[in-house]
């Protein structure tokens, strides 16, 4: 494929690694144990079919008087009543049993892309009556129709019972086909097309279509099986011309001539076993293309129940003796993430350091890229694999006690530490509900889970109780997610992050998906409720001028390390590295001169090419020869007047060089 | 409204947009439930001018802009182009009509075909109006938005590039067609913070160079204000105040438009801003509020507000809103 | 319940579609099929059942129209015409006869196939990358297997080589059709193998849909979200991932439901069960065409009906479907 060559040829910087992966996964869900054997079996009929019954010039039909023989050299396969040799009819068999499928397939196939494409595309009342048309044919069960269909034939040959199969098989192709096309016209660039002045034609052969192929072909092998097990079972009703050999038609003979009585396996056992093979065989072609599909189900080595821990632990890089502040609530040292393993790992998180004290905002801020979300999924350790910690520690300090590192606790000592101590917010609310469960059980199974000995009416209390908190309606409890506006499923899923009362609270750009005025009487709420319960939050968002306002302090991230970082105000007043000040100039502003803003040159960093220097340096205006080859480490300025709390990462601002 | 003297490019009058809900159903019901999508809309674009439409998601602004660029058929209401008044949204004319007008979309990822090449995207447009499609004409095309060596992207994919790149060539596509306007559906808000501006200064330099009206549609207030020489800001369907873009920003009149600019983030702010708890959320559009369509949010409604929609009144040359506290006087009324 | 009022009206226009389907087959075929059945069984037919068949395709020059008024009529009144296997004994007399037989063991296949298949791909989808992912290529194979072919094969070694079931019938020929404790026992001791036979054959196909939705809901941030709370991994894997995995399965149980009653009616004849597949076969060999409509026509009404309460658990299940708007 071009598509490949091109890829493989110059890696250049992507900002969406998964795009790249699904392209690839064509062949990775071609190289796949299941998919090979799949294709290699389907390759052994198809050459059985097609040469068989050349090499093997038995005449399937001849008698003889070796009757009812098991299996032996002259006759692999045994031979029948009348001493018809099997193996020749299997052969013969596989020939017709393959052509009636391709066949039927073809024909449904084609039905069903006519039918599929111009429903999804043409919509409104076309759309309504066949889609009708098509959902009747899926109800109406098949077989029987068959059968009827096939009993009026005047003539039962191959080609017509081919027909017959394909007028009812196509009816669920064209149902995906047309929610495919549906989806597929929602797309922006079908609407750019459209913009372009492309008639609409053109746009549903060269812009839709092309986009379908994985799924007409799942489709059409789908349909190979459907009709060749249909064509089996009329075979075996006796409604096919059963006196050409098929695997049905064999199945038939064996049945009225009392095979299974007489003991002759080796009649009806070989016709079935190829029906069935070649069925799995489809079947595992299509897994492969599934994979293709949803890329979702590629991923292996998952298993919730085991969260991974660990592997090894770097030496310890410990900033500061945070423990004597007697603030500190969580510390991060050398956390390392990676993404895949091997010299083709991706370091996502690539030695992070970082401190939150007692009811402090501490906020992140990144672009893609930068590791930010990363950062709060190997936190919270909901990192899912390829993702993995490789290094560093998570040391959550408990008032009373000491330390505890959240990367080596057990399943049981993560369960009760999550929720109870930390509680974490997603950007999308809508996706972090569970749409089929009303948010009265939503809020209060963490309480049954969390806290035994809560009797039914303190949990309702309680859900009352932070539900008023964060301004939902109490009437609300009992509705359902999609009866709740954007805000108020944000709102919902504070109260649920708040309702065991956690230390921590991770948003991970909570209010991104609001607009703006929604999005600032959440933070006022989040704020206020801050003051009044004392929790520390990690607001993680790509949002600078917006930390600027809310956070205590602020590290800035990129391309997996942190870059600077300093109290909100200096930051803003001062920043040192030349990403942080690039990303402070690059928001427009509503008071002040209207000058010109230049934003940063270049793209945001691709995490696959590792650099030996600062990862920043081809977009940097101030990079030295030293940048090149010298990855900076966060430190203390060299500054006189500066802040002994406000480190960067930056050569600028270090004597003599880093390391 | 402006005191430039020259003509506008696109003037659109009075557009309504209501899109049925369920169609065959609610016929069916004698029930004909719509959304009040577009309001009685006016507006001009002019040559070399960047006009922002600004609004949240839901107030009717991706609309505007598909129907000025055909793509959906007006409910009501006239778009003229140089003069001339466009008709239909298929056939010839509709063709005619996109040459002239262009779209640049929001999500530069979904507004490029995955299966077709940057070669592919560029030529096409070259091809349906007309234009030779020869690798000088794509080159000058990709040069124009600055991306360079232009060569090495004709043959890439778009899951090979950047958002950024992403978006550079989708603007490129949308100049192949050597439009008069260019549409601007929210072109930066997909796009990482450090790459926005390269883009709008990109857009700024175009409007520039080839003397193109652009309407640049956007939730963010401050970037109208950094890109815009006028502002238009959306409520509900309806745009319910529009002027200057610095004076509209400075000495905001609509009550909207003020809780726009409170809630905007602002780092010269001290602490989390003004108390913005209770002020609810934009309406359905199904069943729009009587009378102004902000009075169930508006701190100074009155009992006109809930039966009359207000009409228009100039404060001063060129900045107009939609308000009943203005329409005796044209005083604006202090901020709260 | 909206939802439901147009599920049903849908059922309703697929019954009619069916009718005339089935109305329309043997007059529309090309090559006249019933001029050329009179004239194969002239002779062969008491003159009565010619009459009969005449009537019913519509040879007696009446116009198209009000034949097919009268065969709506007729089929509102459970006339099917009359069965010539059976003569004189009419269509749907024969057809109750087998009818319940079916219900019963397709149903109750049918619905442990659906539990067992959903419940182990539940779990095969929740323990991914571990030892369940083997049960996939397994249950793939059993999916592709023609139902009758693998009752051949259970027939021919639990009841052939082994003894362990009775050949064949729906129960012992002794014993007579009521209530009794021997005959229940002996239509149950004849009912598991057929039923076995379904439900292996059938279980894959609710099996794997169920643990690739599982796998695909499982990255879905509620599961996610779920499991940072830190609830126990029981509740995570059934009220958030199963919870919503198991809705397209519900939602597409139409298909599936299809499938599993084509194969089932083969498998019956396969164990000369009493049911209705058996019966069809009995007009297939006989070219009984009044028996085989009226046979086609109840499957399909059966189905709507099986289809519809599926429906009726889908919006008890999904919260969305009950929206009022």
């Amino acid at each position: 494929m071009a598509v490949q060559a091109v890829a493989g040829a110059t890696p250049e910087p992507a900002a969406r690694p998964e795009a790249v992966a699904a392209r690839r996964s064509w062949f990775a869900g071609l190289r796949s144990a299941k998919t090979i054997t799949g294709l290699a079996i389907l390759g052994v009929f198809v050459v059985a079919g097609a040469f068989g019954p050349m090499v093997w010039r038995t005449d399937p039909s001849a008698l003889s008087d070796d009757v009812l023989q098991p299996p032996s050299g002259a006759h692999w396969f045994g031979t029948t009543q009348t001493g018809q040799d099997i193996f020749a009819q299997v052969l013969v068999g596989t020939r017709v049993s393959l052509l009636v499928g391709v066949t039927a397939a073809v024909m449904a196939t084609v039905l069903s892309l006519i039918v599929g494409l111009t429903a999804g595309y043409v919509g409104g009342l076309t759309d309504e009556l066949l889609s009708a048309l098509a959902n009747v044919f899926l109800v109406i069960p098949a077989l029987p129709l068959v059968v009827v269909l096939a009993g009026y034939l005047p003539t039962r040959g191959s080609l017509t019972v081919a027909v017959v199969i394909s007028l009812t098989g196509w009816s669920w192709g064209a149902r995906i086909l047309r929610a495919q096309t549906l989806s597929i016209r929602r797309r922006d660039f079908i609407e750019a097309a459209r913009a372009t002045g492309e008639r609409p034609a053109r746009i549903l052969l060269f812009e839709i279509l092309p986009n379908e192929m994985a799924i007409v072909a799942s489709s059409f092998l789908f349909t190979i099986v459907f009709a060749i097990l249909t064509q089996a079972g009329l075979a075996f009703l006796g409604l096919s011309d059963v006196t050409t050999w098929s695997w049905g038609g064999i199945l038939y003979w064996a049945q009225n001539n009392q095979a299974l009585q007489s003991g002759a396996w080796w009649w009806f056992v070989p016709p079935g076993l190829c029906i069935a093979l070649i069925g799995t065989a489809l079947a595992f072609v299509n897994f492969g293309i599934d994979e293709y599909v949803n890329p979702r189900l590629r991923v292996r080595g998952f298993h919730p129940r085991k969260s991974r821990r660990v592997r090894r632990t770097a030496p310890k890089q410990v900033v500061q003796d945070a423990g004597a502040a007697g603030d500190v609530l969580l510390e991060v040292t050398g956390l390392r993430v990676d993404y895949g393993d091997g010299p083709n790992a991706v370091h996502a998180v690539d030695g992070v350091d970082l401190v939150l004290r007692r009811g402090e905002v501490l906020g992140v801020a990144g672009e893609s890229g930068s590791g930010k979300s990363t950062l709060a999924y190997a936190i919270t350790r909901l990192l899912r694999p390829p993702g993995q910690v490789v290094a560093g520690e998570i040391r959550y300090w408990p008032t009373s006690a000491g330390p505890v590192d959240v990367l080596k606790m057990s399943d049981a000592e993560l369960r009760a530490f999550r929720w109870a101590q930390l509680a974490i917010v997603f950007q999308s609310a809508m996706n972090s509900l569970n749409p089929v469960l009303r948010l009265r059980e939503q809020l209060g199974d963490a309480l049954i889970d969390h806290g035994p000995g809560m009797t039914p009416g303190q949990r309702q209390k309680r859900i009352a109780e932070v539900m008023t908190m964060v301004g939902l309606p109490t009437d609300r409890a009992d509705a359902y997610p999609h009866e709740l506006s954007g805000g108020m499923r944000q709102r919902a899923l504070i109260a649920m992050a708040l309702v065991l009362e956690p230390d921590i609270l991770v948003l991970d750009e909570p209010t991104t998906a609001l607009d703006v005025v929604v999005q600032r009487q959440i933070l006022t709420k989040i704020m206020n409720l801050r003051e009044q319960l004392g929790f520390a939050v990690v607001f993680i968002t790509h949002d600078l001028s917006l930390l600027i306002e809310v956070a205590d302090r602020i590290a800035v991230m990129y391309a997996g390390r942190i870059i600077e970082t300093s109290t909100a105000k200096q930051l803003y007043e001062a920043p040192r590295h030349p990403y942080s000040d690039g990303l402070l100039h690059s928001f427009p502003l509503l008071h002040g001169p209207r000058r010109v803003l230049t934003g940063i040159p270049g793209a945001p960093p691709d995490l696959r090419l590792r650099s030996a220097g600062c990862a920043f340096q081809p977009r940097c205006t101030q990079a030295m020869a030293a940048c090149t080859t010298t990855i900076p480490l966060l430190s203390a300025t060299n500054l006189p007047t500066e802040a002994p709390d406000h480190q960067v990462a930056c050569l600028l601002y270090q004597d003599g060089e880093g390391r | 409204m402006t005191t430039q003297s020259d003509q506008p490019v696109l003037e659109a009058r009075d557009l309504i947009k209501h899109f049925p809900v369920h169609r065959l159903r609610r016929r069916l019901r004698g029930r004909a439930e719509v959304v009040h999508a577009v309001d009685d809309v006016t507006l001009t674009l002019r040559s070399g001018e960047v006009t922002a439409l600004v609004g949240e998601s839901g107030s009717g602004k991706s609309t505007i802009a598909r129907l000025l660029a055909g793509l959906y058929p007006v409910t009501s209401g006239t778009i003229e182009i140089d003069g001339a008044t466009a008709r239909g949204t298929r056939g010839r004319h509709f063709r005619e009509h996109v040459r002239r007008v262009q779209l640049v979309f929001q999500d530069p990822f979904g507004s490029l075909n995955p299966i077709h090449t940057i070669a592919y995207h560029l030529r096409r447009p070259l091809k349906v109006h007309g234009y030779p499609t020869t690798r000088a004409a794509l080159v000058e095309l990709l040069e124009q938005v600055n991306l360079t060596p232009a060569e090495q992207f004709l043959t890439k994919f778009p899951h090979e590039l950047s958002g950024g790149q992403l978006q550079r060539i989708a603007i490129a596509r949308a100049l192949a067609a050597k439009p008069k306007v260019l549409l601007a559906d929210e072109p930066v808000s997909m796009l990482d913070v450090s790459i926005r501006l390269g883009i709008l200064n990109l857009l700024a330099g175009l409007v520039k160079s080839l003397d193109l009206a652009m309407l640049y549609i956007t939730h963010d207030i401050a970037s109208a204000r950094y890109f815009a020489s006028t502002t238009l800001v959306m409520y509900a369907g309806r745009v319910i105040e529009g002027g200057p873009s610095e004076e509209l920003v400075q000495q905001p009149a609509h009550p909207y438009t003020r809780l726009l600019l409170e809630s905007a983030p602002d780092p010269d702010r001290a602490g989390t801003g003004p108390d913005l708890l209770d002020a609810g959320e934009p309406p359905s559009l199904v069943d729009p509020p009587a009378g102004c369509r902000f009075h169930p949010r508006c701190p100074h409604a009155m009992d006109i507000c809930r039966t009359e929609a207000p009409g228009t009144t100039e404060l001063r040359p060129g900045h107009w809103t939609k308000c009943w506290l203005y329409s005796a006087s044209t005083e604006p009324v202090p901020a709260r | 319940m909206r939802y439901l009022a147009r599920r049903f009206a849908f059922y309703v226009v697929t019954a009619w579609a069916a009718l005339t389907l089935n109305f329309l087959i043997p007059r529309l075929m090309p090559g006249d099929p019933v001029q050329a059945l009179l004239s194969r069984f002239r002779g062969r037919l008491d003159p009565r059942a010619t009459e009969a068949l005449t009537a019913m395709f519509g040879l007696n020059d009446e116009s198209m129209w009000s034949q097919y008024r009268t065969y709506l009529v007729d089929l509102t009144k459970g006339d099917f015409g009359l069965s010539f296997t059976f003569f004189p004994t009419p269509v749907s007399t024969v057809i109750l006869d087998s009818l319940l037989w079916t219900i019963v063991l397709v149903g109750v296949s049918t619905v442990v196939s659906f539990a067992v298949g959903t419940l182990l791909g539940i779990v095969a989808g929740w323990r991914r990358g571990t030892r369940w992912d083997h049960l996939l290529p397994i249950t793939t194979f059993f999916s592709s297997i023609p139902y009758f072919w693998f009752g051949l094969i259970v027939l021919f070694v639990l009841s052939g080589e082994l003894r362990l079931f009775p050949l064949a019938g729906g129960y012992s020929s002794w014993l007579s059709v009521d209530f009794s404790w021997p005959f229940l026992s002996s239509a149950f001791k004849h009912a598991v193998l057929p039923g076995l036979t379904i439900v292996v054959a059938s279980v894959a196909g609710w099996l794997i849909p169920m643990r690739n939705m599982m796998v695909t809901t499982m990255s879905d941030d509620y599961v996610v979200l779920a499991e940072a709370k830190g609830l126990s991994p029981r509740r995570v894997m059934l009220n958030y991932a199963a919870r919503n995995a198991i809705l397209p399965s519900v939602a597409t149980f139409t298909m599936s439901l299809g499938f599993v009653v084509g194969g089932a009616v083969l498998t019956e004849i396969v164990f000369s069960y009493p049911g209705i597949g058996n019966t069809l076969y009995q007009a297939v060999i006989n070219e009984d065409f009044p028996l085989m409509q009226g046979i086609f026509l109840i499957i399909t009404f059966v189905v709507l009906l099986a289809n519809f309460l599926a429906d009726l658990v889908y919006v008890w299940l999904d919260p969305r479907t009950r929206v009022e708007a």
